[in-house]
């Protein structure tokens, strides 16, 4: 079990701040965030590469906050695997045994066993030079897992495979990480990665974990904009709650004079709200089709500005007073026969609406 | 036109350059105008003695710049500017500064208790390869960070999350990485102790068959009137020199292709 406590880690130009979570033995732990977040930063001060400022860190029920990197027992798969030039595919993988002084025997014994589990042995006397993508990916992580490590991380590890492998190897490596029993952080900036593969994900933006939840509840705990834009929400909106009574249901005016009616959450303290609705959260209505409950309360009317074909998926904007984007599978879109100025009726799935508190407007307005 | 006239303008500047060498070297060749009175002795000796000292500088040179030129590329510590300006003092100071510098410092209680204790360096062989430590140190050092900067630290991070500790990371990791890279510095250091003049001169002196390096046997030889050995000695030293410069820019270039 690895457990993180109240760990902070400054520098000048960027810090990591109250990072507190524990892994399970055998969970896979998705650390899920946008460029510079501090992914790589914060796996690098569990690796012990990075002294924290404070703060501790137990894996395996041992204190190992002060802890060279040596002594951590974790196996690190690197973005872009960092083999080591010098060495063939064989020296690469036994280099944690050899440094750790197990004898000839044990060493090769060991490589067989791994380099037959990850199906590389016929790579074992190869140069580096000479492995595709996904091969570099299996040495890598033959090397990081043949010292039975207490914890495995692994950063960005499918950043530079083809994108035709990278969903035969999610659910490869994923597969064998389980088969181990340790705890797994797997960084990534990738939703679609984090959503497949995670047990538990953490959204982390600016240093700061944002959110803890599991794949399927993650765009409901959103915190602020950029947590929103981070996962693809395009719809996000300022507004003026009419009763800002945290816990009920209140009418918030967005734009000009649209009312968006939906729960005001209960840390909710000022009527400086923004809204915000996923694009797939909001679906077109047809005349004379009996409207769900919960898409009746947020029905507008609006005009088609524009369309766009992404594979199997289809976008369109929504001038409703308000631009509205709007996300569905392409087959939605012959079936309501949509085109460029065409008037539709859409409506908001409440559940998914989601409200936050608009705390640079606060600040904005607050006397100096 | 414009393109042709800058094509036309480096294709110019490169064939002077080599003209300009070309000239110099015939000059030197030339020099040797009677065979007859070639003394093929004094020539082993002067060789000998400079392959011997620039060697063991060299090789004094890189176990003293190796590890701190990885302190230099790997750690930030006091005053780190000020030793890295340092480091460029034999750059900036000519090489008689630095021989008289070594001078004084044996004529201090320090150094004198060294010279009577420990080594002789005045006016001895040791002497010159004080002198040649004295330049090309720094220039080990400046050079070597610089293969070290290339390599990327992530391989040392990751290296130890794998179990080696830091001595295991520079011996097993970045040494083996770098392996070129130290090869060309020390051929280039090892050329220019070859060529040592001025520091050398002025510490060990210029005494024939015993002190008289390559360069300073071309000293003595047209201080002589002597322009046939002179000449001679010369071109052996450019040949050298030329060699290795070649098979080190080679090596150097091996260290800079792409990793993977």
């Amino acid at each position: 079990m690895l457990k993180i406590e109240n760990l902070y880690y400054k520098t000048q130009k960027f810090s990591l701040s109250d990072i507190n979570f524990t892994i399970e033995k055998g969970e896979y732990f998705v650390l899920l965030g946008p460029s510079a977040a501090g992914k790589t930063t914060l796996v690098e001060c569990i690796g012990g590469i990075r002294k924290i400022s404070s703060g501790r860190i137990e894996l395996s029920e041992k204190d190992i906050t002060d802890s060279g990197p040596e002594t951590r027992n974790i196996g690190y798969l690197p973005q872009n695997c960092l083999l080591f030039p010098n060495m063939d595919v064989r020296a690469n993988i036994q280099f944690g045994l050899l440094v750790r002084g197990y004898s000839r025997n044990n060493i090769e014994k060991r490589t067989n066993e791994i380099a037959r589990m990850l199906d590389i042995e016929y790579l074992l006397d190869r140069s580096i030079k000479k492995l595709s993508g996904g091969e570099k990916q299996r040495v890598a992580l033959a090397r990081a897992i043949i010292t039975n490590p207490s914890l495995v991380i692994l950063d960005e590890p499918f950043s530079s495979v083809d994108v035709g492998l990278r969903l035969t190897l999610w659910f490869e490596v994923k597969e064998l990480l389980k088969k181990l029993n340790v705890p797994v952080i797997h960084i990534t900036h990738n939703i679609e990665e984090a959503s497949a593969l995670g047990d538990t994900v953490a959204v982390i933006i600016d240093g700061q974990i944002e959110n803890i939840s599991e794949p399927q509840k993650f765009f409901a705990a959103l915190r602020s904009e950029k947590h929103a834009r981070f996962l693809g929400i395009s719809n996000i909106y300022e507004g003026i709650a009419a009763d800002s009574s945290p816990g009920g249901f209140a009418e918030i005016t967005v734009g000009e004079n649209l009312k968006i009616k939906t729960r005001i959450p209960a840390n909710i303290t000022s009527r400086e709200v923004k809204v915000c609705v996923r694009p797939q959260d909001i679906k077109i209505l047809r005349e004379g089709e009996p409207i769900k409950t919960e898409l009746k309360e947020n029905v507008f009317e609006g005009v088609i500005e524009s369309e766009c074909f992404y594979g199997d998926m289809c976008g369109i904007r929504v001038n409703c007073g308000l631009m509205f984007e709007l996300r569905f599978p392409a087959y939605i879109h012959k079936r309501h026969a949509l085109s460029r100025e065409k008037k539709i009726k859409i409506a908001l799935w409440q559940p998914s609406i989601v409200v936050f508190q608009n705390y640079q407007k606060i600040a904005d307005d607050t006397p100096k | 036109m414009r393109n042709k006239f800058f094509f036309a303008a480096i294709i110019s500047a490169s064939a002077f350059l080599t003209f300009f060498f070309l000239i110099l070297l015939y000059s030197l060749s030339a020099g040797i105008t009677e065979p007859s009175e070639i003394n093929l002795g004094s020539l082993w000796f002067s060789a000998r003695l400079s392959l011997v000292t620039a060697t063991i500088s060299a090789f004094m040179a890189i176990l003293v710049a190796l590890p701190a030129a990885y302190a230099f590329s790997r750690y930030n510590f006091p005053l780190k500017g000020l030793f890295s300006a340092m480091l460029y003092l034999p750059f900036v100071v000519s090489p008689v500064t630095l021989g008289t510098a070594l001078l004084i410092f044996f004529n201090t209680p320090m150094g004198s208790f060294i010279e009577r204790n420990l080594i002789e360096f005045v006016f001895e062989v040791p002497g010159i390869i004080a002198a040649q430590f004295a330049v090309i140190a720094g220039m080990a050092t400046i050079l070597l960070k610089s293969v070290f900067d290339f390599i990327d630290p992530q391989y040392e991070h990751l290296a130890r999350t794998l179990g080696a500790d830091r001595v295991q990371v520079f011996f097993r990791v970045l040494l083996p990485m770098t392996k070129n890279g130290i090869l060309s510095v020390f051929l280039l250091v090892w050329a220019r102790a070859l060529g040592e003049f001025g520091a050398a001169v002025m510490l060990a002196g210029a005494t024939p068959f015993k002190t008289d390096t390559l360069p300073i046997a071309v000293f003595l030889r047209i201080s002589e009137a002597d322009i046939t050995n002179a000449s001679l000695i010369a071109v052996v030293t450019v040949i050298i020199g030329f060699l290795v410069m070649y098979f080190s820019a080679k090596l150097y270039a091996k260290n800079r292709e792409p990793i993977l």
